[in-house]
């Protein structure tokens, strides 16, 4: 069968056939257009998140008809048209045509003391208390909003969790991947920049970010918690190591015993392994070979790894550094649902601080974790609770995604001028939406994605709701430029998202990379 | 195309060819009708219907275009090319099936009633059956395709427990919490293996955790289990397979390594036999003279001078755990 890139999308590829890529050459790390940006971080807040409580993608009508009126005192949810304002603090118009808005949201902080947690809040005709959590998004002392956007009503395709999880992380839903994860894709693409990041694709948490048949060097490392760095990716525990750590400087050798240029530090075990590795090709079949054959770039990346040494490497860098200087966001903070009804630490929000680390170190391509409330709170309220838990939660986990966003913007860059967030593509995702607090908490196949620094177009709300429908909607149509560069108004899909985040490193799509099922890039998202 | 012709083509093709001899080429030649541009539209037709159930597994015809050519258009017992009386596929969408199934979908409205609004009409369906030529079927194995894979996480765990003479009490004692039974680790330094779903559960999360860099999921944790070959499970393997060899030797009593328990000697002769040893206890095969020869040189003869010989038994012992064929099959 004669095969095109076309047809495979078409067809959708299976898993067992995701080796076809290789026949185009996706396989290699060979992209070569200018970057734009140069790491990858992304968050996934899990459960599938009531995007519409701190974001307003709707019209005046929409949110009267999607949101319930103001409500909850110290537990505020639920917002009405007059309590919805641009991040910028410009002037909102809800009803302004078309589908791209200034980033704007129900504003629940006190903009003359934004630390109050208590005061009545009047836009809310004193139904609502102020509540300080999201106030970073809008401070006009770092205006993070001005490098974030907020892609909206894109089709998952699925409600199931893993499927929506999977869909967030390569573009197709699907228990299992059908095509490499994001972050593969891109730690795969910038591998041969950089050389010497021996840690490409960093998983802090949440599902695996597979790299399926893409070069071992874009597997994922799972780093489950700080603790497990040392045992993991270190040689300095005595009771495995002791006698062992001895490396010597071998020949690079490839698999098939040709030589690369540069010489390996190699244990005596490690360089043994090899030889014995490389003396089973060609005894059984292609396909075997294959496994071999990243069973031994594996071998020959983890050695690195060790020898490089990335615990020390890390031990040196910190993570929250730069907005502590501004006494208002301390590295620990914490934060209440309701009075004090439950409260918890940023700590307990996901491994940020690690993240910061791994990310400042220059030794990963992309990092991947798992961000939540306080106390590890995720999404995934069905109750009839469910719109007033979320919105609250999510309020807290988001106010904890803006200092990420706006301590990497205070961070210097590796290059000169340029700040760690300018580096960096941040991709916020859940598994889906959920069905609007009207309809009540339920799994939501529109989802919407954030996405951060680079040079990503900032101060965006793109895309909306068919308001025209009851219940639910799934999103209008927006202008995607089509993968054969033909712009098209149609509504959004999660490949779509996950090609623009590609795209948003200057992977050109059909060229450096693809999405089954075809794909589109969200037009006017990307500088 | 007429029989002859036809046979003549195939074998210009090399799709008689014996696979052995396709494989040492890395590639065969392709030898099956491909999907044309109608078969493509049918493909997409039906999909919305059947994939749901038909996506993977032994009848996965809809996994991909190439899988819908292959197993059901180029299947003569579901297909008929130019008589779609004749074909299965159609009496099976008409609900007259003559197999184990009278219809598909199985139960409610047949597909000929259903689908007034799907993408591919009973007359589509009809009319391209009807305009097919004979399809020609692959039947050779693929050789690109990966015929092995490695062990789970839970299989290396009982494996080396059973090959280095360990077992659950060397990394954990008896604890309780609320009463529920707990596997208190004896220290990460030992490096525990636990998956979260076990009991006792592992109290600590490290133990857990390496589990799961090993690819083991966790119900409890909604941890998918993975044999992918990843740089975390390459790590946690060489870390563990050292710890747990160093272990093993030190370990009073165990015989599994070595008949007579504690570290044997050094010199020359003995290292060897128990390399050759080692490699059926480990591997499952004899290595050559030669290779006992080099892997005495390569690894033991350099560890036991740069330190000790346990040091050096332990890499040796490494050195099997992480060989190719301990973990794949």
């Amino acid at each position: 069968m004669k095969l095109s890139r076309r047809k495979l999308m078409q067809a959708a590829l299976g898993a067992t056939q995701v080796g076809l890529l290789s026949q185009f050459g996706m396989g290699r790390s060979a992209f070569a257009a200018p970057l734009k940006a140069t790491k990858l971080l992304t968050i996934w807040i899990g459960g599938g998140c009531h995007w519409e409580s701190f974001f307003a993608p709707f019209t005046s009508a929409g949110i009267t008809k999607f949101m319930v009126p103001p409500t909850g005192g110290l537990t505020p949810h639920g917002y009405k048209p007059s309590q919805v304002e641009n991040f910028d603090r410009s002037l909102v118009d809800l009803d302004q045509p078309g589908v791209k808005r200034k980033l704007r949201g129900p504003v629940y902080w006190n903009w003359a003391n934004h630390s109050d947690a208590a005061g009545v809040l009047p836009s809310s005709g004193g139904s609502q208390n102020f509540r300080p959590w999201g106030y970073a998004w809008a401070d006009p002392m770092y205006k993070i909003y001005e490098r974030i956007a907020v892609l909206v009503g894109a089709d998952q395709n699925t409600a199931a969790h893993t499927s929506g999880i999977v869909a967030s992380m390569c573009g197709v839903a699907g228990a299992t991947f059908r095509a490499p994860a994001i972050q593969a894709v891109v730690a795969n693409a910038l591998a041969s920049r950089f050389p010497d990041r021996p840690l490409a694709n960093v998983s802090l948490g949440g599902i695996n970010t597979t790299s399926l048949d893409l070069p071992s060097i874009a597997a994922p490392v799972r780093i489950g918690s700080p603790s497990s760095i040392e045992p993991t990716l270190s040689d300095k525990w005595d009771s495995s190591w002791l006698g062992l750590r001895a490396r010597t400087m071998e020949p690079g050798l490839k698999f098939d015993g040709s030589s690369q240029s540069a010489a390996m530090p190699l244990t005596r075990v490690d360089a043994a392994l090899l030889k014995a590795t490389r003396g089973l090709k060609g005894k059984s079949s292609p396909g075997a070979d294959a496994v071999l054959e990243q069973l031994y770039e594996t071998y020959k990346g983890t050695s690195r790894t060790l020898a490089r040494d990335v615990v020390a490497v890390l031990g040196q860098v910190k993570g929250f550094e730069h907005l502590k200087a501004n006494a208002e966001y301390p590295i620990n903070w914490s934060s209440c649902i309701g009075s004090a009804d439950s409260c918890g630490g940023s700590a307990s929000m996901g491994p940020y601080d690690l993240a910061l680390q791994l990310l400042k170190s220059n030794l990963v391509t992309s990092v991947s974790m798992n961000g939540s409330s306080f106390n590890n709170t995720q999404f995934d309220t069905h109750s009839v609770g469910g719109p007033q838990f979320g919105a609250n939660h999510l309020r807290i986990a988001f106010e904890q995604v803006a200092r990420m966003l706006i301590e990497m913007q205070l961070t210097p860059g590796a290059a000169p001028g340029k700040t760690l967030l300018d580096e960096t593509i941040v991709y916020v995702y859940s598994d889906f939406g959920r069905t609007f607090p009207r309809q009540g908490s339920d799994h939501h196949p529109a989802t919407c994605a954030i996405l951060a620094g680079g040079s990503i177009i900032g101060n965006q709300l793109v895309g909306g709701y068919d308001e025209a429908m009851n219940g639910s909607p799934l999103g209008v149509p927006v202008p995607l430029i089509e993968e054969g560069g033909q712009t098209e108004t149609r509504p959004p899909r999660s490949q779509d998202v996950a090609a623009t985040v590609i795209n948003a490193f200057g992977l050109e799509p059909g060229k450096d990379f693809f999405i089954p099922g075809g794909y589109g890039v969200f037009d006017g998202v990307i500088g | 195309m007429n029989r002859a012709l036809l046979l003549t083509v195939l074998a210009l093709c090399g799709c008689g060819d014996p696979p052995t001899a396709a494989l040492a080429t890395r590639r065969q030649a392709i030898c099956g009708t491909p999907a044309t541009a109608a078969t493509r539209t049918i493909y997409e037709g039906l999909k919305a219907e059947c994939a749901g159930c038909h996506q993977s597994g032994t009848r996965g015809y809809f996994s991909s275009l190439g899988a819908f050519q292959a197993l059901l258009v180029s299947d003569p017992r579901l297909v008929n090319p130019g008589n779609p009386d004749g074909s299965e596929l159609m009496k099976l969408l008409e609900g007259k099936g003559t197999g184990a199934f009278k219809q598909m979908p199985i139960a409610g409205q047949t597909y000929a009633m259903r689908t007034a609004a799907a993408g591919a009409s009973v007359a589509e369906i009809r009319a391209w059956i009807t305009g097919l030529t004979a399809q020609a079927r692959d039947n050779r194995p693929d050789p690109l395709a990966r015929p092995i894979t490695r062990m789970s996480a839970q299989q290396m765990q009982r494996a080396l427990y059973q090959q280095l003479g360990l077992d659950h009490a060397d990394f954990f004692i008896v604890a309780s919490e609320f009463s529920l039974p707990m596997a208190e680790t004896r220290g990460d330094t030992r490096y525990p293996v636990q998956s979260q779903d076990a009991l006792p559960a592992p109290r600590q999360p490290q133990a857990s955790g390496r589990f799961e860099g090993l690819g083991g999921g966790a119900v409890i944790g909604q941890v998918r289990a993975d044999t992918s070959i990843s740089p975390t499970y390459v790590l946690t393997l060489q870390q563990t397979a050292q710890a747990w060899c160093r272990l093993a030797l030190a370990k009073p009593g165990n015989t599994a390594l070595f008949a007579a328990g504690g570290v044997p000697a050094s010199d020359a002769a003995s290292v060897k036999a128990t390399i050759e040893r080692w490699s059926l206890h480990f591997l499952a095969q004899p290595m050559t003279p030669a290779d006992v020869d080099a892997l005495h040189a390569d690894v033991f003869v350099p560890l036991l001078a740069e330190t000790n010989q346990t040091n050096a038994y332990v890499g040796l012992c490494s050195y099997f755990i992480r060989h190719p064929l301990w973990s794949l099959y």
